[in-house]
């Protein structure tokens, strides 16, 4: 009986086999380091998010220091005007609560941080200074506020519109920079335009 | 981890599971390179290249045919271009010549011939049909599969087959002869 080449062949798998050299494994590690090296890119992306979130986490400590050092409540950055003395305003709550303590610093720390990033150009400087004054009647208010409270006592109202007086400084200065933001990109685009 | 868990794995670029998956599959691909390339550094080379190229494709990987018969066609793929590479006309058919022939289910060897035998006179055949032959026989593709991965017709591949097994059964024949008699 003649035998079936294809059958024959089909047995073929039971053969022996030649191994594989010695070190082939790490050989194709460094090659699929070199070749799809992803992984590394998703690790370098983490570092970064990492590294992003210390940032602000230090930033934030930083200026709550900074805040804490110098016990004033003010915003230094906010007056070109001469400083308000402290005598004048003699109670803050923030001096009688730590809690409330932390609120302010908290957003007062924030702020400066905002104000600290704003670049004063001739062309913005104008808006800038309007907002400068509206972030200092909110100082004079928020003076008044803690005045008031100093005469009536602690109660919920007073607190209230204090942390919302802090909110609206916060508010007043993301506007701002969506303004100047706005203003960079439009001069920009005239600049292009002009280029056309 | 199921098979289906280790390739998604590998989908996302984990190189736990990716190394998981050469290790499972790389002996069995080196000897197929091996068998194209007769060449320990080129066939590791060749697999290791696909199973990269694998990798970078997997998106591609559908799940209609096993992930080991997928890689087996990229290795396939690779060891014959690399063939192609090292002498430009291995492959190189002249398909005019080749009228179609009628094909014959006639396979029969003599008894006593092995394995060995065989695939020793199949590497002495003629590239245009050592390479077909080798597809056919030894990796067991149809004449469809033979065609995509060696750029011809599949009335090509029926009839460098069928020649191929022709002169096979006669090389056979005759060895069968000598060492018998």
């Amino acid at each position: 009986m003649a035998q079936d080449l294809r059958e024959l062949m089909n047995q073929e798998k039971y053969a022996q086999r030649p191994k594989l050299a010695k070190g082939h494994e790490n050989r194709f590690l460094s090659r699929l380091a070199e070749e799809i090296p992803e992984d590394k890119k998703s690790n370098s992306y983490l570092w970064m998010k990492i590294a992003a979130v210390l940032v602000v986490v230090l930033a934030t400590s930083f200026f709550m220091k900074e805040q804490f050092i110098t016990t004033s409540s003010e915003v230094p950055m906010l007056t070109n005007t001469p400083k308000e003395s402290p005598s004048i305003t003699p109670v803050y709550l923030s001096d009688v609560s730590p809690q409330f303590k932390k609120i302010e610093d908290y957003y007062l720390g924030n702020i400066n941080a905002e104000l600290a990033q704003l670049t004063i150009t001739k062309d913005n400087k104008e808006l800038i200074d309007s907002f400068m004054l509206q972030l200092e009647e909110l100082d004079k208010e928020y003076t008044r506020l803690n005045e008031e409270m100093d005469e009536t006592g602690v109660n919920e109202a007073v607190v209230n519109s204090l942390i919302n007086n802090l909110e609206l400084r916060v508010g007043l200065l993301s506007k701002l920079k969506n303004k100047l933001g706005e203003m960079k990109q439009a001069s920009k685009e005239s600049i292009q335009g002009v280029k056309i | 981890m199921l098979q289906t868990e280790l390739i998604e794995a590998c989908r996302q670029n984990d190189r736990k599971a990716q190394m998981k998956l050469y290790n499972k599959y790389c002996d069995a691909m080196y000897y197929v390179a091996f068998r194209f390339l007769k060449n320990s550094f080129e066939a590791e080379e060749a697999m290791q290249e696909s199973f990269i190229q694998a990798f970078i494709k997997l998106h591609q990987f559908t799940g209609e045919v096993t992930f080991g018969a997928w890689l087996k066609r990229i290795v396939i793929n690779k060891s014959i271009d690399m063939l192609k590479a090292k002498k430009l006309n291995v492959i190189a058919i002249n398909e005019q010549t080749l009228g179609t022939v009628e094909e014959d289910n006639n396979w029969n060897i003599n008894d006593e011939i092995t394995i060995d035998q065989v695939k020793n006179e199949i590497e002495e055949l003629p590239e245009r049909y050592k390479y077909p032959m080798m597809l056919f026989l030894i990796e067991g593709y149809d004449h469809d599969e033979i065609s995509e991965i060696l750029g011809i017709t599949s009335v090509s591949s029926r009839t460098l087959v069928h020649r191929g097994k022709k002169k096979l059964q006669q090389k056979l024949k005759h060895l069968y002869h000598g060492t018998g008699s």
